[in-house]
Order: structure tokens, then C-alpha cells, then sequence
């Protein structure tokens, strides 16, 4: 499970990477061989971090990772060399740039299924080896030679020495930094979030496409740092050191070490020195070991040796006590922010190519009061969920909050402004914990910004421990007091169901739209379920709720709306309703 | 003019049989092959360097071919795609098994590049343009596979249960439809279509190792550009591509080729991913 | 006489998650129809699928005619006799009728194609002549009900001994439903076996022998077709939870 779920990050993490380094640097010191291996290896942890960040927390598969490298390389070589510009300028502004580059990268993608993006990656990096290798600013096919020394405040940082290894080391315990402060922070939680259930993040208010930018410019920007500690080691870059077979050797070391967690690129950085060298002994051979290594670890692998680690830990953790609660629980509110407000959906008709979902529906919730919706199978009940959620276009008609249109907006744009849903299969993060699911949804509240989870440590640890907090505050309210901290996946799905409107309380909605949340469940547990839609209810927010357990909904509705093959049936009070002949005949046919 | 038509027509015949390839791939898995520049290339090198030009050279080439591809399905993504591995995971795998296949040719071949002989001899003359009868032959024999593809899928009741399999394969077994059989014969075709294709690319220019990725990237991007999936529009997407491109290189610089195809991918992706001539018809097929 | 199709204390689920079946137990007797009603989560789908093949068996067995069913694919169970009609009438959209009917045809009898189909298109055609008129017509843009015809179509050309009908009338207007449920009468009649699950109980109750009502992955209630009055049904639909049963539907999406 991951660490940006479980706690915030204790104040001494910050103290590891530097003591790594102080030790590796004590012990290499001796011998010209493990510098030159020492310097190369903390070269490649950061580019490994970076590609971390981007592949492994956040499922982002981009082939131009290593292009970026290279762009990053380039830029700081050039500069220097064509513009006089000092080494430490010259660097940031070279990782300045590749945010930059990713950014373009990321524009037209944003949206796109994984596998275009992967096309869209893959034609940038053969894109950019092109560039490398025919233009002459970048010295065509020859490379570029004569990099200059690092220089910082007139001091030279001579190649494969110890003082360059300080240098990288610098940069390398900054990565590490950074890495270990993005992933433990909301920002870790959305990366997660992104790779494992995207449809979530949008459910909690947050856009996909602005976490898959803020993924793209922070593994840029250190790919630009690790490709110029890189060049300035060498002296000599050439686009052959930033083509595919640079980006598999990459791609290996992270799968190696195990994507997305901390610890992988440590032991995917051993991988890939070891890959390397040995490499250079068995020239000939590379191509095929790296195909072959390819074909085992996409094809048929998972996790890498961290997911193998994982995996055995949770076979010898066959003690069944629970975990304890990572912080305390804190009051947990969820009154709606307004009590007098109206959702509304007019005349909408949905066409899904000549199949009409829904012909000219018209509903209202208004806060604090619970609308149930029935109606027998492929009445259209979801589609109108989808519509109000923004999922779906409406063909005609419109949805509006308080008079201001809602059909236009994105879905995170529809969570933001207070209306959230719970899905008929929840939505949840299985292997994180039902505590961290919660969390997830104050993901788009939190106080400290993107920039600030990185540079302002301790608003970002709050953030964490009051997401946390709030999240079992919030459970309990719903009376879930077990198994916080077991991975959701694992829970009865009635407690599925429950962290599923826990997180969506989160947000502090004034609306929540409830798909089919009574299915699977025992009769006890849904009257459960029952009790606490009464609790949102009094809280002020206004329900809409769809179920096929039609005593139920009656029970738990103050007015129910019938649809049947896209069209109103009946609305009005649930008695009343359940009466009527038409809304008998729709669940038997012709025979009442 | 002339020219450029004959350019554009040869190339678009290449790129049009690897666009066609990779969508009977897609449609079919949903995984993209991102080892079929490799593929084509290494079958190119191999009719070069083994075989006499023409049509047993032809035939035995596309069938090594297609025997290679099957052979990439079976090490690479079936094993995969029975367990639910993502498809991006299983289209990176093709591009490992297509460095294995550069290693391989490396060794059995040497490291550089290869032209064929030609199939036919002679030549045409229109206006003040010569070019050889054999391009000519390259466009009417890619033309005529990827028509046969076509009459293939729509026609005949195999062609038929392919369709059906990557349309709906759940449905296809409980009609009875073996779909493994449907997999292998899927896989030779897509096979089949790169090995051609790398006997004209071999016929028309040259076949060589580093050709590999940058033709895998044009055989996506006429894909894409026709819309992903459809076979049909993968010709047209071809001659699109290939005509920007021979634009770009007579009129304002040679040295960018790829570049330039990356580019016009890039804004179609930005514009219209589905593709440019997609519709949105209900019932669409091939 | 030993039943066609015999299911004892079945369980299954799907991958690696929890049963969605518990304890499953029914016999089907040759040439009669069994309906199944139960709620979204019940498991009545996957009864079905479990049948056909498409969801793994995790203890308890089928037999079919006395003999059990090992770990076979769809296309084997069909081979068998047993063959499914997924809900949601679902067809080759990007096929015509024709070519589906081929389908069924050539995906089982690859070397006869044309002598299994002039022997049993006459009888599917009589079934439902609207068929005959669109064969040319791509499936995909039939109504349902035509649909549900071509579904039931290329069931019957794989020459099945139990059909598995997954909520037929889903989505279709009612006289649609009537003419789907006469079919079906008539099938049955010609000696072919039914299993068919539904959340409309009432047509069920017309056309069926026997009844069982599935609960949480469990038969709770059996009955003789016919013996459930009006009063019952509908007091188990709109009365009071607590009875056991709910309105059963499956998952919209």
C-alpha cells in the first residue's frame, strides 16, 4: 500500500537520502573505477525517480521520457556553450525547459485514451532523435564535444571525480526530495488515483487532464537535471545515448525495481548501472537481453521485485488484528453549504445512435430532501445519472443547478460545483485503505498547492493528516468502525458502498446522486443504508436515489420519480405512486 | 507533378499495407504493434539477401512473414492478454520482440541497408516524367492485397468470424466461434501485410535496421490518420501521410521526414484522434 | 428418468473476487422450461454464464444427462447442446441477419455449412418471417425485438437440447414480449428444454413449469409454475422488505 494513503511523511525521511550518499561517497572515495560507477549511478537515480513519478505513480506511459532527457542535456550544454551562460543558471534553466517541452507534450494529449498517448510519446521521441542527429546546432551526426567543466563560483567540478560525485549527489538526494514529497502528499494520492481509477478523481472533483500536467512538468523538469549532471560527466553527448534503447533500458529498471513505490528506483538504479556495464562486456548481445527482458517484464511480469517483496510481506502478515489508524479521527462535517438549493433536469431526451435512452425527462431535488428513481431495467435511470454527472450530452433539454447550467461542464467541473454520485460497481482504489479511499476526496480542498506539497513540507504533511483524520471522522459518522485500514478491495461490499459515500461527502456536496447502492447487500444492511440517507438528508443535502428494491426506496424516499423506456411514469408521493396502474404494469408487462 | 504522384502512390503503398496490418491487429486486441516496423524490415532484408525477386520470392517472403508475427503473438501478448496485462504493456512487448528480431537479422545479415532487384524491368514515360514500370507494380500489388484483406473480411464466412470476434468476442465463442483459431489467423494476415510490405519497401528504396522505427511510426500515423481500426480508411490515411511528406521533402527540406509525419500525427491526435475521414455511423464495418 | 440438466451445490464467481454463487441446486427435466427470478447481485446471470461456460466452476457440479460438465469453453458447451442468449438481445451488429444465422452454422458444422442451413432456416424463417424480409440488413440497426428474433435465430441453428436465456424481454415493448414469449412456447413445445431468468415474473409464471427464485447466490423459494397467485407476486414486489423477494433487475450500463 502506498504511503500517500497511509500517513504523512515522518520529519526524518528527509534525513535518509543525504546519509545514503555521505556513506556511498565514504566508501567509493577510495577508487577511480566506483566513482565513475557512483557518479553514473546518481545520474540514473534521478532519471529513474522522474520516470518513476510519471510511469509508475501515475500510469502515465510516456515513450518520450528519455527524448526529454536528452532535450534536458542539450539545452544545458548549448547554452554554455553558445551563450556563455553559468552552470547553475544553465541547469535550471535547461529543467525550466523541459517543463516546458513536457508541457507540449502533454497539451494535445491531455484527454486521450493511454495507448494514444503512447503513440503520441513514442512519435516525439523519434521525432527528437531526428532533431539530435541532423541538425548542426546540436552537432549532427558527429554529437556535441567539448562540453564544458561544471563550474560553480569559479570552481571547476572535474569529471569522475569525487567532486563531481558530490555534485550529483547533490542532485540526486533533490530528486529523492522531491519524489518522496510529491508522493506522500494529495499530490501522490491524485497520481495514484490517475493510474489506478481515473474515473474517481473526477468523481472527487478533480480534472485528470491537470494531474497528468502536473505529472508531465515535475518528471520533465528532473529529467532535464538528471541529462545534464549526465552530459557534464561525459563531456560528449550524442543522440544515440537518447534513443529506444536508452528508454527500455529505463523502462526495465523501473519495472525491475517495481513502479510506484520509493524504494524501486533504488534497486532499479543497481539494475540499470549493472545493465550498462554489462553491456558494454557483451556489446553484441544488448539488443537481444534488452528485447528479451521486454518481452518477460510487460509481457508476463508484475511489480518487479518491490511487488514480489509486497506480495511476500503480505503472505508472512498473517496476523488478522488490525492495523492501527494512521492519525486520530477529526470531526468530520457534512452539512451541505446551502439549504435552499435546486438541481434540476428539463426536457432532457438522451439519443445513443437511434436507441433513445430518455425522451423528454423533467425532475427536480431540492436540498435536504430524498427523490427516489425507479423503474424497470433499461428505463434509463444510469443515462440520467450520466447526464447530471456530465458523463453524458443530453440531445435535448438542459440540467441546471440553482439556474445556472450544469449539462455543459466536464465531470470534475459538476463535482466542484456540488453534485456528486456514488457508482452502481464502486469506484474505489482496491489496494489502498478504506481510511486512504476517504482521504482522496478532499483531495481538491486541500491548502497547500501543487508547488507548495513540494516546497512547503509541513502545510502539506497537515493536509495529510487532516485529509486522514476527516476521513475517519467521516466513516465513523457513517458507522463504519472496522477495517479502516484493510485494503478496500478486501471489505464486504457494504462497507465498499459506505466508503464510497464517505468520499463523496468529502467533497461537501449540496447534491448526491446514489447508483443502486443497495445491490449485493443483506436486508440488515440495507436498512442501514437507509438510516444513513436519512442522516444526509437532515445534513441538508438533497439525495437522488436509484434502486431496483423498490420497498426500499419507498421507505427512504419523501418522493419517487418512475421512469420506464426513457420516459416519466409517474412522480409524486411513494404511496400514491406505487398505486397507479402504469407503474405496476411497467414491472409485470401486460398481466396486472 | 507526375512526380510526385508516382513518389506519393509508392510510398503510400507501404505505409498503407503496415496501417492495414496494424488495425486487423487493433480491432481484433486492442493492442497496437509497435514491433511491425521490425517485422516488415527484417522480411525485406530477408527476401534482399535470400531470395530471387520475384513472385516465389514474393510468396515465400510474406509467408516467413507471417509465420514471424504469429510468432510474436505467441511470445508476447498471448500469454498476456488471457491474464488482463494492459494493452500498452503487451504493444511495448511487440517492440521487444521486435528488438530480437533486429538482433537476430543483425546476425544472420549484416548491419546495413538493402535494395532488391527489380520484379519487372522497363519503364514509362509521361510528359517529361520517367520512372520504372516496377512502381507501378509496387502500388498494384498493394493495392490488390489490401482489396483482397477487404473482400476477405466482408465476404467470406471466415472473414466473417473475424470480424465478429473483434467486434464482440465474448458473443463470437457463445456462437461457437473458436476464437483461437480466429487469433492465429488474424496474426498471419497482419504478418502477411508487413511482409509485403517490406518486399516493396525493399523494391522501391531500401530496407535497413534504423528504418525500422520510423516506418512503424508512419504505418501509426496513416492509421490513425484514417481512423484507428478501420481498414478500409487505412489507404486513404496512407496516401495522406505520404503525400505531406513527399510535399515536405521537394519543397522545403529532405532532412526532416519523420519529424514532419510526427507533426501532422500530432495535430491530428489534437484535433480529431478518431481520424479524419472517421464518420459516425451506427453499424460500421471493416 | 434422470433430468436433463442437474446443478448441485454450485459455486462460482469471477477471477479472483468473492462467490457471487453460494450453493445453487436445480434440476431441469427434458423438453420442460425453468424460470429464475432474483435481484441485481442475486447471481442470476451468472447462473448462466456458469452454464455456458463463460464463468468458472468453483465446487459443486452440472450434470447433463447424468454426465458432469468438466472445465469446457462456450464454443464446447454449444458443441453439447447448451447454448446462451446473453441479455440486452445482443447480435453481430456489423453483420446481416444472414451472415449471423451463417455464423452459428459454420462456427459448428464448418465442413456442412449449407446442409445445416437449408435444413433448419425454413423453420427459423416460419418462426419469425419479419427475418426473411431484413436478412440482408445489418443486425446492428434492427429494433430489439428483431434483434432478440435473430438472437434466438442462431440459437436455434446450433441445434441446442437447453437454451439460456439471460431477461429476453429486457427493453422491449410489451407485444414485442408477447410474440418473443410465444416463440418460446412453441419451442418448448417441439420438445427443446428452457432455462430463462427474468425480472418480469409474470410472463415467467405463463410459460414455465417450474419457478425458483434466487437470493444472494442461493434458491430461496420453489414452486410450481402457476402456483404463485397475483396477490403473492405483487405483495412480494411492493411489500414490505423482510419478504425475499425484490424487484430483479440486473446492472444498467
Amino acid at each position: 500500500m502506498s504511503r500517500a494513503f497511509e500517513s504523512p511523511r515522518p520529519w526524518w525521511q528527509s534525513l535518509i537520502a543525504p546519509v545514503v550518499v555521505l556513506i556511498v561517497g565514504a566508501v567509493v572515495s577510495r577508487d577511480d573505477f566506483w566513482i565513475y560507477l557512483a557518479i553514473t549511478a546518481a545520474a540514473a537515480f534521478i532519471l529513474t525517480v522522474s520516470f518513476n513519478l510519471i510511469y509508475g505513480y501515475a500510469g502515465i506511459f510516456s515513450l518520450a521520457h528519455v527524448a526529454v532527457y536528452g532535450i534536458g542535456a542539450y539545452t544545458a550544454c548549448l547554452v554554455q556553450m553558445n551563450y556563455g551562460v553559468p552552470f547553475l543558471l544553465a541547469t535550471l534553466g535547461s529543467m525550466a525547459f523541459c517543463g516546458v517541452a513536457s508541457l507540449v507534450l502533454w497539451w494535445p494529449t491531455r484527454h486521450l485514451k493511454d495507448l494514444f498517448l503512447a503513440i503520441a510519446t513514442l512519435g516525439f521521441a523519434v521525432t527528437v532523435q531526428e532533431i539530435l542527429l541532423k541538425w548542426s546546432v546540436t552537432g549532427g551526426a558527429e554529437g556535441l564535444l567539448g562540453i564544458p567543466l561544471a563550474n560553480i563560483a569559479g570552481h571547476d567540478f572535474v569529471a569522475n571525480t569525487m567532486q563531481y560525485y558530490w555534485l550529483a549527489a547533490v542532485g540526486a538526494v533533490l530528486a529523492f526530495e522531491i519524489s518522496a514529497r510529491v508522493t506522500s502528499s494529495g499530490t501522490g494520492r491524485k497520481f495514484i488515483a490517475l493510474r489506478d481509477a481515473p474515473v474517481a478523481l473526477s468523481a472527487v472533483g478533480v480534472s485528470p487532464g491537470r494531474v497528468r500536467l502536473v505529472a508531465f512538468v515535475i518528471a520533465g523538469a528532473l529529467a532535464g537535471l538528471a541529462g545534464t549532471l549526465f552530459a557534464h560527466q561525459n563531456l560528449f553527448i550524442a543522440s544515440e545515448s537518447f534513443g529506444l534503447d536508452r528508454l527500455i533500458v529505463l523502462i526495465l529498471a523501473v519495472l525491475i525495481g517495481g513502479s510506484g513505490t520509493q524504494l524501486g528506483p533504488v534497486v532499479g538504479v543497481i539494475a540499470l548501472v549493472f545493465i550498462d556495464e554489462a553491456g558494454v562486456a557483451s556489446a553484441g548481445y544488448n539488443t537481444l537481453i534488452l528485447g528479451g527482458a521486454i518481452i518477460l517484464l510487460l509481457g508476463y511480469g508484475q511489480g518487479g521485485l518491490m511487488g514480489l517483496v509486497e506480495r511476500l510481506r503480505g503472505l508472512l502478515r498473517r496476523d488478522t488484528s488490525a492495523r492501527p489508524l494512521p492519525v486520530p479521527a477529526r470531526a468530520a462535517q457534512f452539512d451541505a453549504p446551502r439549504t435552499d438549493a435546486t438541481l434540476r433536469v428539463a426536457d432532457v431526451s438522451v439519443d445513443f445512435g437511434g436507441v433513445r435512452a430518455l425522451d423528454d425527462v423533467t425532475l427536480e431535488v431540492r436540498s435536504g430532501e430524498v427523490l427516489g428513481l425507479i423503474g424497470p431495467n433499461g428505463a434509463g435511470k444510469t443515462t440520467l445519472v450520466n447526464v447530471v454527472t456530465g458523463h453524458v450530452r443530453p440531445t435535448a433539454g438542459q440540467v441546471s443547478l440553482d439556474g445556472a447550467r450544469l449539462d455543459r461542464s466536464r465531470p470534475h467541473e459538476v463535482a466542484q460545483r456540488g453534485v456528486v454520485r456514488t457508482f452502481q460497481t464502486p469506484r474505489l482504489l482496491p489496494d489502498v485503505s478504506v481510511v486512504g479511499n476517504v482521504a482522496l476526496g478532499f483531495a481538491g480542498v486541500a491548502r497547500a498547492g501543487d508547488l507548495g506539497e513540494i516546497v512547503d513540507s509541513r502545510r502539506a504533511r497537515e493536509d495529510t493528516r487532516d485529509a486522514l483524520g476527516r476521513a475517519v471522522g467521516l466513516l465513523e459518522a457513517l458507522d463504519v468502525h472496522t477495517g479502516l485500514t484493510e485494503p478496500a478491495g478486501s471489505q464486504p461490499y457494504a462497507h465498499q458502498r459506505l466508503t464510497e459515500i464517505a468520499r463523496a461527502l468529502a467533497t461537501r456536496p449540496a447534491f448526491v446522486l446514489l447508483d443502486e447502492p443497495g445491490a449485493g447487500l443483506s436486508d440488515h444492511e440495507r436498512d442501514n443504508l437507509a438510516v444513513i440517507i436519512g442522516r444526509l438528508a437532515e445534513a441538508g443535502i438533497g439525495v437522488l436515489l436509484i434502486d431496483h428494491n423498490v420497498s426500499f426506496v419507498a421507505a427512504v424516499s419523501d418522493r419517487i420519480h418512475v421512469l420506464d423506456r426513457g420516459q416519466t411514469l409517474a412522480t409524486g408521493e411513494p404511496a400514491e405512486v406505487l398505486e397507479r396502474r402504469e407503474v405496476v404494469a411497467a414491472y409485470f408487462g401486460g398481466d396486472a | 507533378m507526375t512526380q510526385f504522384l508516382v513518389t506519393t502512390l509508392c510510398n503510400a503503398a507501404v505505409y498503407a499495407l503496415i496501417a492495414v496490418s496494424l488495425n486487423v491487429v487493433y480491432r481484433s486486441s486492442g493492442v497496437l504493434n509497435f514491433g511491425a516496423g521490425h517485422i516488415t524490415v527484417v522480411a525485406g532484408i530477408f527476401y534482399v539477401n535470400q531470395l530471387d525477386p520475384g513472385v516465389i520470392g514474393i510468396l515465400v517472403t510474406v509467408v516467413a512473414a507471417a509465420a514471424t508475427a504469429l510468432l510474436g503473438y505467441v511470445t508476447s501478448v498471448a500469454w498476456g492478454q488471457r491474464r488482463g496485462i494492459h494493452h500498452v504493456s503487451l504493444s511495448l512487448a511487440l517492440l521487444g520482440y521486435g528488438l530480437v528480431l533486429d538482433f537476430a537479422a543483425g546476425e544472420i545479415w549484416a548491419k546495413e541497408g538493402f535494395s532488391a532487384g527489380p520484379l519487372i524491368g522497363g519503364s514509362v514515360t509521361i510528359g517529361d516524367t520517367t520512372f520504372s514500370r516496377e512502381r507501378i507494380l509496387v502500388v498494384a500489388l498493394a493495392a490488390i492485397f489490401i482489396l483482397g484483406t477487404l473482400l476477405f473480411v466482408d465476404r467470406t464466412m471466415a472473414g466473417n468470424a473475424i470480424e465478429a470476434t473483434a467486434a464482440d468476442s465474448e458473443l463470437a465463442t457463445l456462437y461457437g466461434v473458436r476464437t483461437d483459431v480466429v487469433a492465429v489467423v488474424t496474426w498471419l494476415l497482419a504478418g502477411a501485410a508487413l511482409g509485403l510490405a517490406g518486399v516493396l519497401q525493399a523494391s522501391i528504396a531500401a530496407v535497413s535496421l534504423t528504418t525500422a522505427l520510423p516506418l512503424v511510426i508512419f504505418g501509426i500515423a496513416a492509421a490513425v490518420v484514417g481512423g484507428l481500426g478501420s481498414i478500409s480508411k487505412a489507404a486513404a490515411g496512407a496516401v495522406a501521410v505520404a503525400g505531406v511528406q513527399t510535399a515536405f521533402i521537394q519543397f522545403v527540406s529532405p532532412r526532416y521526414s519523420v519529424s514532419m509525419v510526427f507533426v501532422l500525427l500530432f495535430i491530428v491526435l489534437a484535433l480529431r484522434p478518431a481520424g479524419l475521414f472517421a464518420n459516425a455511423r451506427v453499424a460500421e464495418r471493416v | 428418468m434422470s433430468a436433463l440438466l442437474e446443478i448441485n451445490g454450485l459455486r462460482s464467481g469471477y477471477g479472483s473476487a468473492t462467490d457471487v454463487l453460494h450453493d445453487v441446486s436445480l434440476s431441469i427435466e427434458a423438453g420442460t422450461a425453468v424460470g429464475v427470478v432474483g435481484a441485481n447481485g442475486a447471481g442470476k446471470s451468472t447462473l448462466l454464464k456458469t452454464l455456458a461456460g463463460l464463468v468458472p466452476v468453483r465446487s459443486g457440479d452440472v450434470l447433463l444427462d447424468g454426465t458432469p460438465l468438466k472445465r469446457e469453453r462456450p464454443d464446447a458447451r454449444l458443441r453439447r447442446g447448451i447454448v446462451l442468449l446473453p441479455e440486452g438481445h445482443r447480435v453481430m451488429r456489423t453483420l446481416t441477419v444472414e451472415e449471423n444465422l451463417r455464423l452459428a452454422a459454420i462456427s459448428r458444422w464448418p465442413g456442412g455449412v449449407h446442409a445445416r442451413l437449408d435444413e433448419v432456416l425454413p423453420t427459423v424463417y416460419e418462426l419469425f418471417p419479419v427475418l426473411h424480409e431484413r436478412r440482408r440488413q445489418l443486425a446492428g440497426l434492427l429494433s430489439g425485438g428483431e434483434q432478440q428474433m435473430v438472437s434466438i435465430g442462431r440459437a436455434l441453428v446450433s441445434k441446442p437440447r437447453l437454451l439460456l436465456l439471460d431477461e429476453p424481454s429486457l427493453g422491449l415493448a410489451p407485444v414485442v414480449i408477447d410474440r418473443i414469449y410465444e416463440s418460446l412456447r412453441m419451442l418448448r413445445e417441439t420438445g427443446l428444454s428452457l432455462l430463462v431468468v427474468e425480472q418480469n415474473l409474470g410472463r415467467l409464471n405463463a410459460l414455465c413449469d417450474r419457478l425458483h427464485i434466487l437470493r444472494l447466490g442461493e434458491v430461496t423459494l420453489s414452486a410450481n409454475g402457476g402456483d404463485l397467485s397475483e396477490d403473492a407476486i405483487k405483495n412480494a414486489y411492493f411489500g414490505q422488505s423482510g419478504t425475499s423477494m425484490t424487484v430483479p433487475q440486473e446492472e444498467e450500463e
